[in-house]
């Protein structure tokens, strides 16, 4: 029994279905793209064990589909077993031993990257400082005091997947527990107008609520586009402290609780960096009458207060900044076009992947690998060849 | 078997801790924060192609000066200058554009017809006269309000003698202020961004607009009794729209606001039904000559000398001691029964058209709602 499941799971058909699916799930997942977006795409088809595509407009699945996860983990195993069973550890395969060495450690150190890797942006202005990036995807709800100390400040950050209606959350070190009445997953802030808004109540009654109104937008799955999520929630301490209105648009707010002041800000999730970045100044050239981008760089100032690493580095494309386990690469690039007589403003790309190596070292292995197949049966063929070569041109 | 482990264990391990609240100790921020960009754009990072956007710039919480709809992804915002109350542009890399304006004017702001051939004339179109704007127009809802829009396709190379313009404009009538949305530029590029522009239209707020609309009279009229209603139907005048008050002739329907038009009534006729339009416009709209002669130019009529206009009107006083000038223009195929009032500085229009015979059966009732105007 267990011979047969290794047979099975060892066997050259095996890997030539895994891999025909591999290829369906490819074509699925880019049909799937259309409808939801590359973030959505990616996580439906290919970070998943199982997945299923359906046309655009039908309410029912209709192709069931192994996933990405699956795919990839069968074909490990599938490699592996058959190295165990099928294959014959020789020098003469000695080539391709290290070849499939070389894929698992790509399959694996793919799996790593989609697990562990993070990524986020940090933007700036020329002039600016930053220790940290943001979420370009994840938002939440931060309350900050100061800390004690006059240029730290205590944070309690609650993630938007908390703040769904009806929802209470509450934390130690939080004098008030948030009560959520309204939350929405994409939405615009703008002014109310006294005339045209005038059927339509204010957000909420406390701080900049009063003054604005909520529009939900139907949430964005687009490349170049992003949700800015909206809450209304109420702070509820001995008694009501009040209804706010929150929205990634608005900067802080603030509340008084206890007698201490609170600032309220919902934004990005942020990722605080042991060392920090100024932005110098950006370069932005074009090729000559287009507005088609040539080259976006951006030169920064790197300190690192406990290494005592001070220096300037030139970020552009293919040239990344890499330090403290973090990859800076050039992202987007512009100009303000109203405040202080335009300033040159630059955003970069972070990404943190402890498996970076792995990819380097699979393709160096799968080279040398191939090298060594290649030079075994050369040397084998002159070898073969040798007899032969007593012949004489006449 | 280890390589399952291994997999098993990420996998289980990822994702953990994403919906814990964090608390952490962070250094104080200088106060200037790029707040969130929607757009992918090069600008993104200082957000700058958000609507009014001066990110850190305002010490207010709200930096965004938020405008009452959504600007399509790809238009650019400009400052508003002059009369504009905004102004966007699309430009692409090979040099052609568009602009688009938002401008918003007390009244009429000079009539329907008159901004449409403003607009013609702009790219090189020949005018049109009031019977070949219906032709011209579509309707786009905005919210629960309709507004019209114009769709011009120029011909001649009027930019910079090598490309056709196109014009895509609407008009939304706000209470007392006229709203003109328009977008122009080269003929290919406007044509390619209509969808966004009638999106843009789609997402403008008109809230509760109607509110300050003058069509409150729909709620009076018609009135339940006979001609010279026992119980009059007042309007909102007086309000905060500033309409007269008046009495609603029995079997009057409102028709609402309408481009350029302040207040509407359908008189419905089996032999075809007559329109009431009031309006204004600021000083004398014109002149009290040209108004008439372009009325008569409505009907088919040639227009009058200035010596003759008075032959060919009479004096109506209204209600509240305003004298309307009215003028009966009478043509082949349709009547126009008109009073003009001037009052402060703003000049009245109050207009009847409707096929002769029905003009005629209810000019006493239109002459009795002049009458009962109560500024």
């Amino acid at each position: 029994m267990l011979s047969k499941v290794f047979q099975f799971l060892s066997s050259l058909r095996l890997t030539v279905v895994l891999l025909g699916l591999g290829v369906a799930v490819v074509f699925f997942g880019t049909l799937g793209q259309t409808s939801d977006g590359l973030y959505v795409a990616q996580e439906r088809y290919f970070r998943s064990w199982f997945a299923y595509w359906t046309p655009h407009g039908s309410a029912f699945p209709v192709v069931p589909l192994p996933g990405g996860y699956l795919l990839g983990t069968l074909l490990v195993v599938n490699l592996i077993v058959a190295h165990f069973t099928r294959f014959q550890w020789t020098w003469a395969k000695s080539g391709i031993f290290l070849t499939h060495i070389g894929i698992i450690l790509l399959l694996l150190g793919q799996l790593a990257t989609d697990m562990l890797a993070r990524e986020s942006i940090l933007s700036f202005r020329e002039g600016e400082t930053r220790n940290y990036s943001e979420s370009s995807m994840d938002f939440e709800l931060a309350f900050l005091h100061g800390a004690g100390s006059n240029d730290l400040d205590q944070v309690v950050a609650i993630p938007a997947s908390r703040l769904t209606v009806g929802a209470e959350v509450s934390h130690g070190l939080l004098p008030f527990t948030v009560r959520v009445k309204e939350a929405y997953e994409n939405a615009r802030v703008r002014q109310r107008a006294p005339v045209m808004d005038s059927n339509r109540p204010p957000a909420a009654p406390n701080g900049i609520g009063a003054r604005i109104v909520i529009d939900p937008l139907p949430p964005s799955r687009a490349m170049d586009s992003r949700n800015v999520p909206a809450a209304v929630v109420e702070l509820l301490g001995a008694s009501s402290l009040g209804t706010w209105a929150i929205s990634g648009e608005l900067k802080s707010q603030t509340v008084t609780a206890e007698g201490r002041e609170w600032r309220v800000e919902y934004r990005p999730v942020r990722e605080y960096k042991p060392f920090a970045l100024t932005l110098i100044k950006t370069t932005h050239e074009t090729y000559p009458g287009t507005d088609i981008p040539k080259n976006f760089q951006s030169r920064v100032r790197l300190r690192h207060a406990d290494t005592g690493e001070d220096r300037e580095v030139d970020i552009y494309m293919n040239s990344p900044l890499r330090h403290g386990g973090h990859t800076f690469f050039q992202y987007q690039m512009g100009k303000e076009q109203l405040a202080d007589g335009g300033r040159g403003t630059s955003a970069l790309q972070v990404v943190r992947n402890p498996s970076w190596v792995t990819p380097y070292v699979g393709c160096v292995l799968m080279s040398v690998g191939l090298l060594v197949q290649f030079l075994i049966h050369l040397t084998k063929f002159i070898a073969r060849r040798k007899p032969a070569g007593t012949l004489r041109p006449a | 078997m280890i390589p399952m482990a291994v997999l098993a264990t990420a996998w289980a391990t990822s994702g953990c801790g994403k919906d814990e609240v964090r608390v952490y100790q962070a250094p104080r921020e200088v106060p200037v924060t790029a707040v969130a960009d929607r757009g992918g754009s090069e600008a993104a990072p200082a957000s700058a192609s958000g609507p009014g956007g001066s990110p850190g710039a305002a010490t207010e919480p709200s930096e965004r000066a938020p405008v009452p709809w959504t600007v399509p992804a790809g238009w650019e915002e400009k400052p508003a200058s002059g009369m504009r109350v905004a102004s966007y542009a699309v430009k692409r890399p090979d040099g052609r554009s568009a602009d688009i304006s938002v401008v918003a004017m007390g009244g009429g702001a000079g009539g329907e017809l008159e901004n449409v051939n403003r607009w013609r004339d702009q790219i090189g179109l020949e005018p049109v006269t009031e019977a070949g704007l219906p032709g011209l127009r579509s309707l786009v809802a905005a919210g629960d309000r309709e507004m019209v829009m114009y769709e011009l396709d120029g011909k001649k190379a009027v930019l910079d003698g090598k490309s056709a313009a196109r014009t895509l404009a609407a008009i939304l009538p706000a209470g007392e202020m006229t709203v003109f949305f328009k977008m122009t530029g080269e003929n290919a590029l406007v044509a390619e961004q209509k969808p966004q522009f009638l999106a843009w239209l789609k997402s403008v707020d008109t809230g509760g607009g109607r509110e300050s609309s003058p069509e409150t009279p729909a709620s009076a009229a018609p009135t339940p009794a006979g001609p010279a209603s026992s119980a009059p139907a007042l309007s909102a005048g007086g309000g905060a729209d500033g309409l007269p008050a008046w009495q609603v002739p029995a079997g009057w329907t409102s028709a609402g606001a309408k481009p350029m038009r302040l207040a509407s009534f359908d008189i419905p006729d089996a032999a075809g039904n007559g329109d009431v339009s009031i309006s204004k416009l600021n000083g004398d709209g014109g002149g009290l000559l040209a108004n008439v002669n372009r009325w008569r130019g409505q009907v088919g009529l040639a227009p009058l000398e200035a010596a003759a206009l008075a032959g060919n009107s009479r004096t109506v006083p209204t209600a509240g001691g305003d004298r309307a000038t009215w003028v009966e223009l009478v043509g082949t195929d349709k009547t126009i029964l008109g009073a003009i009032v001037p009052r402060d500085g703003v000049s009245w229009f109050f207009k009847l058209t409707a096929p002769p015979a029905v003009a005629g059966r209810h000019q006493e009732s239109f002459e009795r709602f002049v009458r009962s105007l109560r500024f």
